[in-house]
């Protein structure tokens, strides 16, 4: 379907309104900023559109687009770090007070400081963590996002948890 | 304490965004395809031009190089670059005509004792000829070695 180019337009437009939703909070929860999600989400995006050429199953293209959208955003944010030459605590410091006069942003005083305890993660954690807990996907779809083997992600989940509800607690 | 509620989506995006985005993309795809084939009409042309390029350096470089040994080599003075003013090549000139004239004059003393220059040439050294020449073209021992010689 991808290599016939009258039917590759179309095909592209639906698979855009089929993920892009998806594609979008991935990144937005990664990144925090609107503008920067919208930058990133058609980023990806364009990618898949220039390789949809090699893709044949469906499956194979989610997992691909959940991966490439990831490497996107963490891309962005270490760019962002360099640029300013700031230690990654103080990238995601940034983010959190953004959190706060972000225009796009409803949550209640309970869903900000759980932002805000996220964001204190390790990359790692926080990926893992998004996934699972907003996202709701399963170990074994993650498990092809990221690379990493399913007890792996347990452990990186179970340790995150813990970590978002100590935070918690101390706020 | 990580209750299921909390899990609920908490940010916003602008309104109609979701149903904006995919003209977006679609708009940002169609500039990236042709920005693609313009890159990849271009290939093949860059390459040609690149390595044409790079025959040319090389050749230049051969050419610069052969250009910095010969000027190391001393080369054979033209009458045009002759220059009698220059304190070096005067003195040259003055020792190639003594050694000239050293020469020609063993050359012309013949074994019968018949020549142009004294009998007594013939029991003398080659020593004895060149100091005569150097009395003769009125040139020291070191002028002969500073010059090179």
């Amino acid at each position: 379907m991808f290599r016939d180019p009258a039917r590759k337009s179309y095909a592209f437009n639906l698979i855009t309104r089929k993920y892009q939703e998806r594609l979008y909070w991935h990144i937005r929860k990664l990144v925090i900023s609107h503008d920067d999600s919208d930058d990133l989400v058609q980023n990806t995006l364009v990618k898949a559109w220039e390789s949809l050429d090699g893709f044949r199953e469906e499956s194979q293209l989610f997992t691909w687009l959940y991966r490439v959208a990831t490497n996107e955003a963490l891309t962005f944010l270490r760019k962002k770090r360099t640029k300013f030459f700031l230690p990654l605590v103080d990238v995601e410091a940034q983010l959190s007070n953004s959190l706060e006069s972000d225009a796009y942003f409803n949550g209640d005083d309970m869903q900000l400081k759980l932002q805000k305890a996220v964001l204190r993660l390790p990359e790692k954690q926080r990926l893992v963590f998004n996934m699972k807990y907003f996202e709701e996907m399963k170990y074994e779809e993650i498990s092809q996002v990221l690379g990493t083997s399913v007890g792996a992600l347990k452990a990186s989940y179970h340790h995150a948890v813990e970590k978002v509800e100590k935070f918690l607690k101390e706020d | 304490m990580l209750k299921d509620d909390l899990n609920k989506n908490p940010f916003r995006v602008p309104e109609d965004y979701f149903d904006v985005l995919p003209m977006t993309v679609q708009q940002r795809c169609i500039v990236a395809s042709k920005a693609r084939q313009a890159r990849s009409a271009i290939k093949p042309q860059w390459a040609l031009a690149t390595g044409f390029g790079a025959v040319a350096l090389g050749v230049a470089s051969v050419f610069s190089f052969m250009n910095t040994n010969s000027d190391t080599v001393p080369r054979i003075v033209n009458n045009a670059e002759y220059d009698l003013s220059n304190p070096y090549t005067r003195l040259s000139s003055k020792a190639n005509n003594y050694i000239g004239n050293v020469v020609k004059n063993a050359n012309s003393f013949s074994i019968t004792n018949v020549g142009m220059h004294s009998p007594s040439l013939h029991d003398r050294d080659m020593g004895d000829a060149i100091i005569n020449q150097l009395a003769i073209e009125n040139l020291s021992i070191d002028d002969i070695l500073s010059a090179g010689f």
